[in-house]
């Protein structure tokens, strides 16, 4: 039988102010354990601003969103990726110049 | 519009039109070219035939956000070769509204002589300043601060630049006439010093502007351009953490220099990180600001002011790249002592990135340990008394390589990474060997593409994209934070330089000038001995895998020299 996945999630530059945390954990059930099913929990429970950070009108991932699962950055973002119990979704918000 | 030429030996100055082919470039296109004109290529860097270009770009002083970068260029003394390095502050424009496009200084006052170069409507003059030799650049800001605070920018080098050390800057003052904003890269500062000048003053209030400047059509053009500036969500990142919010990425990217390029990964990233810095700068106030504007009018505010524990300003900027080599380079995990060592090299005038590459071979080679803050700060200091530590740390990475024999020297064309590792971030590393400039990441940055850093595939091609585009905005005098915003629509830029000269402007203009610098450089340093064998990165890079994620360096040296040869073909 499945069973929930819990999920590190970190958060990075105005990402924490837009979630109010810098860390956190979401255990997710198992139909929900992809990367889609985790950022539609975050967007659900941080509200309008992050919802409206993460995601764009037509339902995808905004391209100022920067993700990196544990030591990967996810260049070519697949919804329905699977997490494993224990890992790390950092997130940021893009910039560039330098 | 003009450019001024002064002969520092004789005191004679020279005005010339610009020509009308050159009225829509500057910056780096020019400080290039009047190098290649008078510079012969086997020169010596810090002797008679060397000059200091100062440079603005083509919308300086024209209220365009973030458009009145400083080139400062010549022939470098760390390199070899051809050199430009840009800064902020206010003298682009100042230059601009004087109806400058660019201060070409030859010549040199005779040893030991120091002079300021005082700079305005009605020309230029030499005033004798002996009183200011050695001074380190603030209490020279504050010692000049009562006669020209307000009217003009300063222009400066500190006590290294005097000195001639390889890794001396050339200061410029921002918006409160604060010398801490540098054209830090390839000893400009060296030459500038060598020459005898302490500073150089610009008056800020000319009132010359482009034909276009009063049209509604400019106007419009401008509003556009900065409205799309101010409402972009990365300039807000930018405003709000600066460029150090770019290291928790490099760091999960397993590219941040730590304790001399031995690992990719510092376990104090947390306490020195974008947010760290953020939260220190929140809970101390006082003099502290996440945001502060390095020249007037610009809408990104990308610049900080760092406080000490009483809220005084200990530093302002703390950027990315000093983070990196002063910080994670070093195995330093404390913000006030990376703030300190950052203030202490502005004082100075070196270039954190060049002295904290060197700083950390030097501890590699067991002269101060790794993680030993007041052991830094002590050889920093010895900088100042010249010192043959001092002398060491300040003059160039690669000197100290080869004299303490350490092998892990992280240069290419003897110039310090700056704090990327080409194994984590592998486009940049591709920047560092091919750049005419050397291991300077302004010449073309790739960490911000949404590729796979690790991987070789594109890599070529995109630091390609980068170099060009960078050597576009360089020579427009444009902030590369603008690429954050209006990197994707060169479509604005160019109805700016429509509207505000009056002129036509070809399709691909910002491609062509890009490539155009960047092939009149490499044929520059071609001449000057920098042959294809130099646009390499050194062994370590590719005999040592970069832990913890044991990142390799798999992009071949023909894949590199397929990329120079491809903007500047070889003479069959």
């Amino acid at each position: 039988m499945a069973t929930p996945v819990t999920v590190r999630v970190r958060y990075f530059n105005l990402v924490r102010e837009l979630t109010g945390c810098s860390a956190e954990e979401v255990t997710l059930g198992p139909d929900a354990a992809t990367i889609g099913g985790l950022l539609g929990t975050l967007a659900r429970t941080h509200g309008p601003a992050f919802d409206r950070f993460l995601w764009s009108e037509v339902g995808t991932v905004n391209s100022h969103v920067r993700l990196f699962l544990n030591d990967r950055a996810l260049v070519d973002l697949r919804l329905g990726e699977a997490f494993a119990d224990g890992d790390e979704l950092l997130i940021f918000s893009a910039v560039s110049g330098g | 519009m003009d450019n001024l030429s002064i002969d520092l030996g004789t005191g004679q100055v020279k005005r010339e039109p610009v020509a009308a082919a050159d009225l829509l470039r500057g910056g780096r296109r020019t400080t290039g070219a009047f190098t290649a004109r008078l510079v012969p290529a086997s020169a010596d860097p810090l002797g008679a035939h060397s000059i200091v270009v100062l440079a603005g770009g083509p919308l300086a002083g024209s209220g365009v956000s973030s458009a009145g970068r400083l080139s400062v260029g010549g022939k470098s003394p760390l390199t070899g070769g051809v050199k430009e390095a840009n800064a902020g502050g206010t003298a682009g424009d100042s230059l601009a509204r004087l109806g400058l496009r660019a201060v070409v200084l030859t010549g040199r006052r005779p040893p030991g002589e120091r002079v300021l170069v005082v700079i305005d409507e009605s020309g230029a003059k030499l005033v004798p300043c002996p009183e200011l030799a050695g001074l380190g650049n603030f209490a020279l800001a504050q010692r000049l601060r009562a006669g020209y605070a307000k009217d003009y920018t300063l222009v400066c080098v500190g006590p290294a630049g005097e000195e001639g050390l390889l890794a001396a800057g050339v200061s410029v003052t921002d918006v409160e006439f604060r010398p801490s904003r540098l054209a830090a890269r390839g000893g400009m500062g060296a030459v500038l010093g060598d020459k005898g000048v302490k500073g150089v003053l610009i008056k800020k209030d000319g009132s010359r502007h482009a034909p276009g400047y009063e049209s509604e059509a400019f106007k419009t053009a401008r509003r556009v351009f900065n409205d799309a500036v101010r409402t972009s969500d990365r300039t807000k990142v930018l405003a709000d953490y600066g460029t150090a919010s770019t290291l928790a990425v490099v760091d999960r990217l397993g590219g941040l220099p730590t304790r001399n390029y031995s690992q990719g990964r510092f376990e104090g990233v947390e306490r020195i990180s974008g947010e760290a810095l953020y939260d220190l700068i929140e809970k101390r106030g006082g003099a502290g600001a996440h945001s502060h504007a390095c020249m007037a009018g610009c809408v990104i505010r990308c610049s900080n002011v760092v406080p000490a524990a009483d809220g005084s300003e200990t530093v302002s900027p703390l950027e990315y790249e000093t983070l990196g080599m002063m910080g994670s380079n070093l195995g330093l995990d404390d913000l006030d002592t990376i703030a300190r060592l950052n203030r202490r090299c502005n004082d100075l005038g070196v270039d954190t990135i060049e002295v904290g590459a060197t700083l950390g071979v030097m501890a590699e080679a067991g002269l101060v340990p790794f993680g030993d803050g007041p052991g830094f700060e002590r050889i920093v200091d010895e900088i100042g008394r010249g010192t043959f530590l001092g002398r060491l740390a300040a003059n160039g990475c690669g000197l100290a390589g080869r004299v303490l024999g350490v092998k892990r020297t992280p240069v290419a064309k003897n110039q310090a990474f700056a704090a990327y590792d080409p194994r984590g971030v592998k486009g940049t590393g591709v920047t560092f060997a091919t750049s005419p400039m050397g291991g300077d990441h302004t010449a073309g940055l790739t960490v911000f593409a949404n590729v796979d850093h690790h991987s070789k595939e594109g890599q070529v091609d995109l630091s390609l994209r980068m170099q060009v585009g960078r050597a576009s905005y360089d020579a427009l005098g444009l902030c590369a934070f603008l690429q954050s915003s209006v990197g994707g629509r060169p479509e604005l830029i160019v109805d700016l330089l429509k509207t505000l000269w009056q002129a036509d402007v070809p399709a691909g203009y910002m491609d062509a000038l890009g490539r155009d610098v960047i092939r009149a450089e490499i044929a520059y340093n071609r001449a000057a001995g920098l042959g294809p064998q130099t646009d390499r990165l050194p062994e370590f890079i590719d005999s040592e895998p970069l832990p913890p994620l044991n990142l390799t360096w798999d992009i071949s040296p023909a894949e590199l020299a397929a990329l120079v040869d491809g903007l500047a073909p070889k003479e069959r």
